[in-house]
């Protein structure tokens, strides 16, 4: 089953600003999206399926662990089940739709086995709740070849060098953890969301913005629910280190 | 860090003192192991022919391939590795590290290698070669080898916690959370009172699964607590924990068929479950009256509170 992805601007951002911050450890994340345009009603998941990601929610620059996943999880989807009431304009379709990683080193194209297990839990998650279809969650990782060709401004309108690569859950997963080599596929990443933001967002001119943010002295800061659990309880009042909204990455498109 | 900085400030005071030769500044930051390869570089390219002892001159110079290296300078640490060659010979142990790291440097990852290997050979305890092999090894992705060599580390060099730090990392990459436990278990014992440590290892336990483990956990994060009573990481951890232990529990109790409630046949020990149910209470309300009056006041109390339920 081929889903068509599509990335909102401002998850571009927080992924490859994120991946800055912590250029030196590995970087986990929530994608949260819709499969489903708003205003339309749901339709049984099919190939022409639409998968638009809309927001990514740091959270952790360290291997990442159950309490840690779990608990991040729970409060991303508070976090949304809370947008859905307050704000009776927004998509109510709006959901956790896969996860985003970056490895340590580079040249590591892997994605490593707890990444898997997370989409896993996502999907019977999303299976359990909408017993009609199965769902299938993605992984977007972020390559270090790829990235560094976005800093350089390399990226082409097609999203060649975009800074990462989409993969869909694979229906054989635990059989190709025990074959030791695999071959995940990757899935095409179409154009970003049209929107209000009209023709220029492409992948080119938005990527070149990512870019610069990336490489401002000093960077465009994202935080991740790992710098607010370091933060202790002092910490936790700092009201610039929301890692659910990191709104402060808006600032990019205002320049 | 806190010795670094002032290093750092004396040797700027040192830099102002017109009176405090380039050697001596050379010498304070080789004794302080302060990373400054510009500075290096600028007062010690000058001394490179300059009349001074032998052992003195090779110090400077050694100090000089290093800073240059740092700097990717490759030609200039490659020149200054022929002067030292000459001064030494191609047999002298150090020369030879200078050499591999050049070639680390310039990519050569093989040659590198080779002479590592060549030190281990003269003597399997070479402590400097092993880390350098691994440093290698795990660059190049190449896991297996990487693993092996930290392992023949770690046999000789027990009590090196950064190094069971890595081995640990290296676990978690492969999903090996057992591996991995092992290892902080390791370095739990030279830091038990590192708050970072419990909470790593009772985070790993909870991610392993099981009741044994889940109590395991719960000593962990309640250690740390113990020593830092703010550390919300923990908080969170201990009700990951005592709420894994009880869904365990509840999913074990109906899956024998028979409602067979917790009693003196049950594996599920009813004080100890009470005592579970107190800690989850404990770390619940300590976490909703942390984030009080935070903007996430409210999604923490719903999480929380839905576990409850």
């Amino acid at each position: 089953m081929t889903q068509t992805i599509q990335f909102d601007k401002t998850a571009y951002a927080k992924m490859m600003l994120h991946a800055t911050v912590n250029s030196t450890t590995a970087i986990h994340g929530i994608l949260v999206g819709s499969s489903n345009p708003k205003g339309q009603e749901q339709q049984p998941q099919g190939n022409d399926d639409v998968l638009i990601v809309l927001d990514a929610i740091p959270i952790c620059h360290s291997i990442p662990t159950k309490p840690i996943v779990d608990m991040g999880l729970r409060l991303t989807q508070a976090h949304l089940d809370h947008n859905k009431i307050i704000d009776n304009n927004s998509s109510s379709h709006d959901k956790i739709i896969g996860w985003y990683t970056a490895n340590e080193r580079t040249g590591d194209t892997k994605i490593y086995p707890m990444v898997w297990k997370i989409l896993e839990s996502i999907q019977s998650f999303h299976t359990d709740q909408e017993k009609t279809k199965t769902f299938i969650p993605i992984v977007a990782r972020i390559d270090s070849e790829s990235f560094e060709k976005m800093l350089e401004k390399k990226c082409n309108v097609d999203g060649d060098f975009k800074g990462f690569h989409v993969y869909e859950l694979p229906k054989t997963v635990l059989a190709q953890d025990k074959n030791g080599e695999e071959e995940e596929e990757k899935v095409k990443c179409e154009c970003l969301q049209e929107g209000a933001a009209g023709a220029s967002d492409n992948w080119k001119n938005v990527s070149a913005l990512v870019a610069d943010a990336c490489l401002e002295d000093p960077p465009v800061v994202v935080y991740d629910f790992e710098n607010q659990l370091e933060g202790k309880v002092s910490g936790l009042n700092k009201m610039d280190c929301d890692w659910l909204r990191n709104s402060q990455v808006n600032k990019i498109w205002e320049k | 860090m806190a010795s670094t900085t002032i290093a750092k400030m004396d040797l700027d005071a040192l830099l102002k003192d017109s009176s405090k030769s380039p050697l001596t500044i050379l010498e304070y930051i080789h004794d302080h192991k302060l990373h400054e390869p510009a500075i290096v570089l600028k007062l010690g390219i000058p001394l490179r022919k300059a009349n001074l002892a032998p052992s003195q001159l090779l110090s400077v110079l050694e100090q000089i391939i290093i800073a240059a290296l740092h700097q990717k300078k490759i030609e200039l640490a490659s020149e200054t590795l022929t002067q030292i060659k000459a001064s030494t010979g191609a047999n002298s142990l150090r020369y030879r590290k200078l050499l591999a790291l050049c070639l680390e440097s310039a990519g050569d990852f093989e040659a590198s290698l080779g002479i590592y290997n060549d030190m281990l050979s003269d003597n399997k305890s070479n402590v400097y070669a092993l880390k350098r092999k691994y440093a290698i090894l795990r660059s190049q992705l190449k896991d297996l080898e990487a693993r092996e060599c930290l392992n023949d580390y770690l046999e000789q060099n027990a009590s090196d916690a950064p190094a069971w730090v890595e081995m640990a990392k290296s676990c978690f990459e492969q999903g090996d959370y057992k591996g991995a436990a092992f290892c902080y278990e390791e370095i739990v014992l030279s830091s038990p009172m590192d708050t970072g440590v419990h909470c790593t290892l009772g985070e790993l336990y909870v991610t392993i699964g099981g009741k044994d483990n889940y109590v395991l956990a719960r000593k962990h994060f309640a250690q740390c607590l113990e020593l830092e009573k703010g550390c919300i990481r923990a908080m969170f951890g201990l009700v990951s924990a005592t709420e894994s232990y009880l869904d365990l529990m509840e999913c074990q109790l109906s899956s024998s068929g028979s409602g067979k409630k917790r009693g003196k046949d049950s594996c599920w020990d009813e004080q100890d479950v009470e005592l579970v149910r107190d800690l989850k209470a404990y770390g619940v309300e300590h976490l909703i009256k942390s984030y009080k009056g935070t903007n996430m006041s409210g999604l923490v109390e719903t999480i929380l509170s839905n576990s409850e339920n």
